[in-house]
């Protein structure tokens, strides 16, 4: 529970932010704005509303804020001495610092150049110094070209690497969204090989090349669907895979997956049902917590983990 | 919302009011001049108690309200020094606004400490930067999802709280917890940085118990890291440190043993998947048909679960007892791991 004082510092630190950012970007879309500050359309007429009431003495007409909304965009002025933004507290400075450092040296580096240059500046501000420099100036081309038919409603041809048949293939996808989860960032498009909507891991994208023309987005996309702790959308098709971590591993293994525990094992190990998608998946599993861990079942999970290990024996043969 | 709406209102004229403010102000004229103190109505303690609340809340969103002596008169008053006050200047570039732009979004979305403040600083660096070229639909088509920073929980709060340690130089304890032990203890360490890695938050620092560098997994501290206050708990943090040499390391360098260097022959594939994956302590040299990686390994065992991972499109080439024992270290899997 938050305490309440907490609550109005907040309230007036967005308040103070909104009247700023207002004065220094007239005419901004009212639609930017309830992006920027995550406003409901009448959170954001209430909060004009309420700057509106702020001014100086001697309090006479031309001495409050006058803000106004038309078509969509909206305009603020005369807020003297509120209009440059406040600086930066530590605690704001270092928040966004270390979100921002999470970003670099990434795998496949969608905003690492941004977040890269952004720490340093950040950290001159803090008085210190920034985070290592980035490997790349700007993004890569595979990473440009997606942001493009991102950005420009262009369609997407990909080299897509799917580690389940361990092969490439070759398709054209219309870009929705990206999406970064916990480290891994995804493109969310619609797939014209599968007539479908799917989430490509950025960094099994191989090649990415904008196509001519545009595309009319199908239907209304919302992001908000993959504010979700993990990518994972069950198709009903999936495997229950059992796999068994004896006692050596048992620790690791309930805190990582403590959603798939089905039983605790009698030796002190433990026994999950992992609903699994992709039979590769479930051998890097296996592989990892060698030798304490073991597929159990079904065959086709335990036939599929000998093929992975024979091929690679054969490449020594 | 009526009360909350006049209170805000009231502070913000506040604010201005002292920001416009050359010298510093006694509460008597701001009692006499600003609106939501000048009603007449109100008993003098009530004002004063209001006056009270507002300066903490204004302390609370970080403005550093003075009370000192006014140079030319010598009466004391309520100042805020400026230009201190104000955001210094910083040029942000069109891709830097697109990010914060997006951390912004998210941050909007779920409340914690650390990301009431990480949306505060964006909106305050954005509020001084060139919108124009910004694409305004960037933001319904990003979504950043640090979900454990985001979460109103310990995570997040400890985060927020090293953080900050780490930028004051500030020594903390917490009760960890270490899998290897299967224990926790309470913990005394001054932290020298923060780092994500693999969807997991790490702090490294010198913990004192140990007189030791240490690595600690921020999910496994189990309660709120505290300050340490007092004489000798101030520290520096070393310049040539470096939290890559601790945190993002290859799992086959993090080994006291005896290194070896492996070679690896990678396929077009696999020489594509391994650059994208960069793994630290493998450097790549591009050949014909693929790369050639090189490596210095102290953890065999480690090493080779990675190259299995890889599957055909990596073969070790040398040192020639080491593949055999790769081979060995396969066929162990085929048996052990399945059926």
């Amino acid at each position: 529970m938050r305490r309440l004082s907490d609550n109005r510092s907040h309230h007036l630190r967005r308040t103070l932010n909104l009247v700023s950012f207002l004065a220094n970007h007239p005419g901004v879309p009212v639609r930017t704005v309830c992006d920027v500050f995550a406003l409901s359309t009448g959170q954001f007429m209430r909060a004009i509303n309420e700057i509106l009431m702020f001014g100086l003495p001697p309090y006479g007409p031309m001495d409050y804020v006058t803000a106004w909304v038309e078509n969509g965009r909206v305009t603020v002025v005369n807020a003297p001495f509120l209009a440059k933004p406040l600086g930066l507290t530590v605690a704001e400075a270092v928040s966004l610092k270390v979100i921002v450092e999470d970003f670099i040296s990434q795998s496949p580096g969608v905003f690492e150049d941004a977040a890269a240059s952004l720490s340093r500046k950040i950290a001159a501000l803090l008085g210190t110094t920034g985070a290592r420099p980035a490997p790349h100036a700007a993004p890569s081309r595979k990473i440009a070209a997606i942001e493009r038919g991102l950005d420009e409603n262009r369609p997407v041809r990909i080299s897509y690497y799917n580690r389940a048949q361990d092969a490439l293939s070759e398709r054209t996808v219309e870009p929705l969204g990206i999406v970064d989860l916990e480290g891994i960032w995804y493109l969310v498009a619609f797939c014209r090989l599968r007539r479908a909507e799917r989430a490509f891991r950025m960094d099994r994208i191989r090649e990415a090349q904008v196509l001519d023309g545009t595309f009319e987005p199908r239907g209304r996309f919302d992001i908000g669907r993959y504010r979700k702790d993990e990518m994972f959308f069950p198709s009903g098709r999936e495997t229950t895979v059992r796999v068994r971590f004896g006692p050596e591993s048992a620790r690791w293994a309930r805190e990582r997956y403590a959603k798939w525990i089905a039983a605790a094992a009698e030796d002190g190990g433990v026994i999950c049902d992992f609903q699994v998608a992709d039979m590769a998946w479930i051998s890097d599993v296996a592989v990892e917590f060698a030798p304490d861990a073991r597929i159990e079942g079904p065959p086709e999970a335990v036939r599929a983990f000998r093929r992975r290990m024979a091929a690679v024996l054969d490449l020594y043969a | 919302m009526k009360t909350a709406i006049r209170k805000n209102e009231r502070v913000l004229n506040l604010l201005a009011y002292l920001l416009r403010s050359r010298r510093p102000v006694t509460f008597d004229r701001i009692r006499a001049d600003v609106d939501g103190y000048n009603d007449a109505d109100t008993a003098a303690a009530t004002v004063a108690r209001r006056f009270e609340r507002d300066k903490d809340t204004l302390r609370a969103v970080g403005i550093d309200l003075l009370y000192v002596d006014d140079e030319a008169t010598g009466i004391l008053g309520y100042s805020i020094p400026k230009p201190a006050a104000y955001m210094g200047d910083i040029e942000l570039s069109e891709r830097e606004v697109r990010l914060l732009m997006v951390l912004a979004a998210f941050a909007g979305a779920k409340s914690s400490a650390l990301v009431d403040n990480l949306a505060s600083a964006c909106q305050k660096l954005l509020a001084q930067s060139a919108l124009a070229d910004a694409p305004y639909g960037v933001v319904s088509r990003h979504l950043v999802y640090p979900a454990k920073a985001a979460a109103d929980g310990a995570l997040s709060s400890n985060l927020q709280a090293l953080a900050e340690a780490v930028e004051n130089r500030r020594r903390v304890t917490f009760t960890y917890y270490s899998i290897h032990r299967d224990a926790s203890s309470q913990r005394q360490v001054e932290p020298y940085g923060l780092k994500f890695f693999r969807a997991e938050w790490y702090l490294v620092g010198r913990c004192l118990e140990k007189s030791e560098m240490r690595i600690f997994r921020l999910d496994r501290v189990k309660d709120r890291a505290r300050f340490v206050t007092g004489a000798g708990a101030e520290y520096d943090i070393p310049r040539d440190f470096s939290i890559d040499d601790y945190v993002g390391r290859s799992p086959w360098e993090l080994s006291r043993k005896k290194a070896f260097t492996a070679t690896v022959e990678f396929d077009e594939i696999g020489a594509w998947l391994v650059e994208e994956a960069r793994p630290a302590g493998l450097t790549l040299r591009r050949t014909k048909g693929g790369a050639a990686g090189k490596g210095r390994v102290r953890n065999e065992t480690a090493f080779f679960k990675w190259l299995v991972g890889i599957g055909v499109h990596a073969r070790l080439t040398s040192p020639e007892d080491a593949a055999a024992r790769f081979v060995e270290f396969v066929r162990s899997l085929e048996r052990q791991c399945a059926g």
